[in-house]
């Protein structure tokens, strides 16, 4: 820990004396660069209850640069939740959608960002009712649209290779439901 | 590319803020887990008489909370008796946001929560409308209780955090007059709080607030530790009971659970007499169901029906409380006492009454003190 503290001391006096390169990493990437990702996500839905909280999620993720620091952002997620609540009720909620959006950057030690998009939403409930012997439920799917924003940070371990820690929240529109969420990624850069 | 992308991610985000699902109007209707009488449990679809704000979970008969937090640091039983009982919660919570979509202008749930709230809402409407239209019950004695849904327990202090989620248990609050739904656990079959046995058990407790201590809190006060098992004990055999009298089952819990119908199911195979041999770990409870199993046995061997009963149970006890009131301090109070004032109510079925309550307590202690005659 007193390592780390000294690293972040250090970093930090670097930082206010202007330097570029931070003393313990390889150069962070411009923000011209182009970058493909895979994280994972945990999301909390409606009011970020506990009990509504993705375990299971992934996503794949290209960032392409656009000129005047911005970045273009095309997003595919997917989340899982078929935990067990009951013996005999349950409700299994599958979720994926699709992600275009546009990304400042701005590097500074790390490469920071803040994103917007607006995305195309499918939701798959699939109710169960197992009693008695009996089975009956049923499924629906929802599709909607919404939006989205995040502020992230990227740090290369090391030339073209990125991890990234990022949180944001998303409005589903036609559900009027919110969705916060926080991720880390790992990917490269070229 | 990028400039087509950008151009699409705007488009699609001026799209998303017009559409909106489509609103369903009271009264509602929802498809939910519900009861199908005999014991069995359906996915049907139901009509919510009561429920007049369907995103607010709110209405004439109660509302949901999600996201209370009890404060168990603090004194309990000392806040229950104050002019702010709201005192023991740390957070209140709020209302409940429902993921639902509408079909054919029914509400149909899109989560676990969503599905388990409004399943909880149509039950607890059958219970307090059953008391308020069958039992004759006016509204403004049931009031409109809160109903938390998933509370959590949780002691703060100085340095120190501790968050509890309890399971497998629901429980009525005296002084706010809340109910307490906690988290399903997996270990329950139809979830404890959907189940219609469960929710009319607990809502007996309301009744016997209502009846035995009149809305006050200070009714509860014990005496000794043997006094308060017998009060606790009647209360939760009468919450039984009255279960019974809204299922008309008799094995109405083990839709939840085997484990608490072995010991809650009408009649016990205990008496009185056997109570310290029987197989029951509930201590108060084991008790309770014996005055329980006696009045299950009144009210389907005789000519009454179990809401009758049930109306002289009630009736008794306003005088059961100056019993309480008066013997709490000593050691002559025990079930005896209600089993009198109810047998006093019972009119030309006395005897036949007394006597069935005389195969329940039937110890020689219990003999000496039912009055099978005026």
């Amino acid at each position: 820990l007193r390592r780390a503290i000294v690293k972040l001391v250090t970093l930090g006096a670097l930082a206010a004396l202007g330097a570029s390169r931070p003393a313990f990493a390889v150069e962070i990437p411009d923000k011209r660069v182009h970058t493909v990702k895979l994280g994972t996500e945990v999301v909390r839905w409606q009011g970020a209850d506990a009990d509504r909280e993705s375990l299971d999620s992934g996503f794949v993720s290209v960032h392409v640069p656009v000129g005047l620091g911005f970045r273009a952002e095309a997003k595919y997620w997917r989340i899982k939740d078929e935990r067990e609540r009951s013996a005999s009720v349950n409700v299994f909620q599958h979720r994926s959608g699709i992600l275009l959006g546009a990304e400042y950057a701005y590097p500074w030690l790390l490469r920071w960002t803040a994103g917007v998009g607006a995305e195309a939403i499918e939701t798959t409930a699939e109710t169960r009712l197992e009693f008695e012997g009996d089975v009956s439920g049923d499924s629906r799917t929802r599709r909607e649209l919404g939006t989205t924003a995040r502020l992230g940070a990227d740090y290369a371990i090391i030339e073209h290779v990125e991890v990234s820690l990022h949180f944001g929240w998303r409005e589903r529109a036609e559900s009027e439901q919110s969705d916060y969420f926080y991720g880390v990624a790992g990917g490269a850069s070229f | 590319v990028a400039k087509a992308a950008v151009t699409a991610a705007l488009a699609l985000a001026l799209c998303a803020c017009g559409a909106k699902t489509e609103k369903p109007s009271t009264p509602y209707a929802a498809r939910v887990v519900a009861p199908t009488g005999d014991g069995n449990y359906a996915l049907r679809e139901v009509a919510f008489a009561t429920l007049t704000d369907l995103d607010g979970m709110t209405g004439e008969v109660a509302s949901v909370r999600v996201h209370g937090k009890l404060d168990l640091g603090s004194d309990v039983d000392e806040i229950v008796h104050s002019d702010d009982p709201d005192g023991i919660y740390l957070d209140l919570g709020g209302a409940p946001r429902l993921a639902y979509d509408v079909e054919d202008g029914v509400v149909v749930p899109l989560d676990y929560q969503s599905l388990e709230i409004l399943s909880l809402y149509h039950v607890f409407e059958t219970v307090y409308t059953f008391w308020r239209d069958e039992g004759g019950i006016a509204a403004t004695d049931l009031g409109t209780p809160r109903l938390f849904y998933d509370p959590r327990l949780a002691i703060a202090g100085e340095g120190m955090s501790l968050e509890i989620i309890a399971k497998l248990n629901a429980a009525f609050l005296p002084g706010p007059r809340d109910f307490w739904w906690f988290r399903t656990s997996r270990l329950e079959e139809i979830p404890l709080k959907l189940n219609l046995g469960v929710v009319a058990h607990e809502f007996g407790h309301l009744l016997f607030d209502l009846d035995f201590a009149a809305q006050q809190v200070t009714a509860y006060d014990d005496a000794n530790a043997f006094n308060t098992d017998v009060l606790n004990g009647i209360n939760e055999g009468l919450a039984d009971f009255y279960s019974f009298v809204v299922t008309k089952n008799d094995d109405e819990y083990v839709a939840s659970s085997e484990l608490l119908a072995e010991e809650r199911n009408l009649p016990v195979p205990w008496t009185r007499s056997t109570l310290y041999e029987a197989d029951c770990q509930g201590s108060f409870y084991c008790e309770g169901s014996i005055l329980a199993s006696a009045l299950y046995e009144i009210a389907t061997q005789g000519d009454r029906s179990a809401l009758e009963v049930a109306s002289v149970v009630r009736a008794a006890l306003p005088s059961f409380r100056e019993d309480w009131d008066g013997l709490k301090e000593t050691y002559d109070f025990g079930y005896e006492q209600l089993v009198n004032r109810i047998l006093d109510g019972a009119g030309d079925d006395r005897l036949a009454w007394c006597e069935i309550f005389l195969r329940w307590f039937d110890t020689p202690y219990n003999r000496e003190r039912i009055r099978c005659t005026n």
